[in-house]
């Protein structure tokens, strides 16, 4: 299995350069500007930097699947001494690295802004983090391993587009009539009777319960295929 | 198809049955046994490599059971003992050798570092050159290095010879012999490079449309048939029902008999497995 988890890492090696650009240019556009004006451009930042983490760790997580087809890795991976099952794990356990990795770089942003500005760290960007990786990571693994990389692409950027649009939609339907006033004091009273909070931590738990029920899925898919 | 050999065979087969859209792989019974090299033969789309998948369980079969060395095929710890060669390296075109050998580290418990090391030496193969900088040949050759770098006592080879020049293929012949000296190591390996499978094979397993044609010991089968040359007049004498393959030209023909068949004063010469193959395939329906 570690052997199968090395594989993936360094399958995706190459990208880590224009990765690692897509990280540090927001930080090195915003730390400065965070430094004169404080408060707003931390939270810029830390919005710039979960989003993008978010987008990386989906487009990663596609890519493990998408180099086994390119080179006809699963003919011969299936032909070592690892089952199915481990095999599948492996890539859940990729994943869950990859969002390990991901944290660790949330919270040096958030520790680095932090010395700068003074600004507090806050939970709920790497709370986001956690929920959006492993809904994209729970609900793409066994499409992926359904329908492969490609169409497996296409249907995660409709749920992306579908998942934007709705919440937008949603968003402003609650919103539209409401004055600056009443929304102020609406997020206000979110967070003092960590309202917010208790959602988050539900949505993180609910994330997480698809997230595992999703390994039997991709097991039972991948159990089924033929090469 | 069970061929005479008093040790445990490296693989049995039993009763298979593989069933595609158009094609339907059917193995009765197919022993190979420890300690020789099996050819497998047979033209594109026979179902060479739906038996060797069908080994390595990489496709699930409709009935049917498959052993190797004793062991189930479904039983992953039997391929600890299974090095694997397909047409393809099968890794992500930016690795290198080093990379190959990482990831295999961690697959296989008997990894042996030193000696897949010792065979990219012997194979003169860059560790650092990336797979996509690599030629056909070479590729090959570190995908020998690393089935066999686990020390396993089968080695299944499908299509691995194939579009690479003969002295590669010569070498990786070597490689094989070098292989099989050791009693307990077996080798399975398809090839439509017939000249392959007559230099180096113990054994010759035909397969065609699905179907395994014959199986038999290489030198007993080419011992077997014999080539015979005969005019129009000469044909007609011939018992139709003796002929296995015949092959027609403007002065006669060309039949493919066995030894005990071939008519008194007819010329006649060894066949070779290619000669064997091609008249019996087209020469479907004729008793071989």
């Amino acid at each position: 299995m570690k052997g199968l988890i090395i594989k993936d890492f360094m399958a995706v090696r190459t990208a880590l350069p224009t990765l690692s650009v897509m990280l540090l240019l927001p930080l090195l556009i915003v730390i400065p500007m965070a430094a004169i004006s404080g408060g707003l451009a931390v939270q810029t930042l830390c919005v710039c930097v979960t989003a993008l983490l978010c987008i990386i760790n989906s487009v990663v997580g596609m890519s493990f699947g998408s180099y086994d087809e390119q080179c006809g890795w699963n003919t011969f991976g299936c032909a070592l001494p690892v089952s199915r099952i481990q095999t599948v794990l492996a890539r859940y356990g990729a994943g869950l690295l990859l969002l390990g990795a991901s944290l660790g770089i949330l919270l040096i942003t958030q520790m680095v802004c932090f010395l700068f500005t003074g600004e507090q760290i806050v939970w709920y960007y790497p709370a986001v983090l956690i929920i959006l990786t492993l809904l994209t990571e729970g609900v793409m693994t066994p499409v992926i391993y359904q329908f492969g990389a490609q169409i497996g692409g296409y249907i995660f950027a409709a749920l992306f587009m579908l998942a934007g649009i709705g919440g937008t939609a949603l968003g402003r339907s609650r919103t539209m009539e409401m004055s600056d006033e009443a929304f102020d004091a609406m997020i206000e009273n979110g967070l003092q009777t960590h309202l917010f909070a208790k959602a988050a931590a539900l949505t993180v738990l609910g994330s997480m319960i698809l997230y595992v029920l999703s390994v039997p899925l991709s097991i039972h898919i991948f159990k089924k295929k033929e090469f | 198809m069970t061929m005479e050999n008093n040790t445990v065979n490296a693989i049995e087969i039993r009763g298979l049955c593989k069933r595609y859209d158009g094609f339907t792989l059917t193995i009765d019974s197919l022993d190979i046994p420890k300690g020789c090299i099996m050819g497998l033969v047979g033209s594109n789309g026979a179902g060479k490599s739906t038996m060797i998948k069908a080994i390595l369980d990489l496709i699930s079969l409709d009935s049917g059971d498959i052993t190797i060395d004793g062991r189930s095929h479904h039983d992953q710890t039997v391929r600890e003992d299974i090095g694997v060669v397909f047409d393809e390296l099968k890794f992500p075109a930016i690795f290198n050798a080093g990379d190959v050998r990482r990831v295999l580290r961690g697959a296989y418990k008997q990894w042996d570092d030193a000696l897949f090391d010792s065979y990219m030496k012997q194979f003169d193969l860059p560790m650092k050159k990336k797979l996509k900088e690599l030629s056909r040949g070479m590729k090959m050759k570190l995908s020998l290095a690393a089935a066999l770098a686990h020390h396993p006592r089968l080695l299944i080879l499908d299509e691995a010879t194939s579009g690479i020049d003969p002295v590669v293929r010569d070498e990786i012949l070597d490689i094989f012999l070098a292989f099989i000296e050791d009693e307990q190591h077996t080798i399975l390996a398809s090839s439509h490079i017939i000249s392959d499978i007559e230099k180096a094979a113990d054994y010759v397993t035909f397969i065609h449309n699905g179907k395994i044609i014959f199986c038999e010991d290489k030198d007993s089968l080419m011992e077997e048939y014999r080539l015979v040359k005969c005019g129009k007049e000469e044909l007609d004498a011939v018992d139709k029902n003796k002929i296995a393959g015949i092959r027609t030209n403007a002065f006669g023909a060309e039949l493919l008999m066995r030894t005990e068949d071939v008519p008194a004063g007819f010329v006649n010469v060894k066949a070779g497995i290619e000669d064997i193959m091609l008249m019996m395939i087209k020469n479907e329906g004729v008793s071989a």
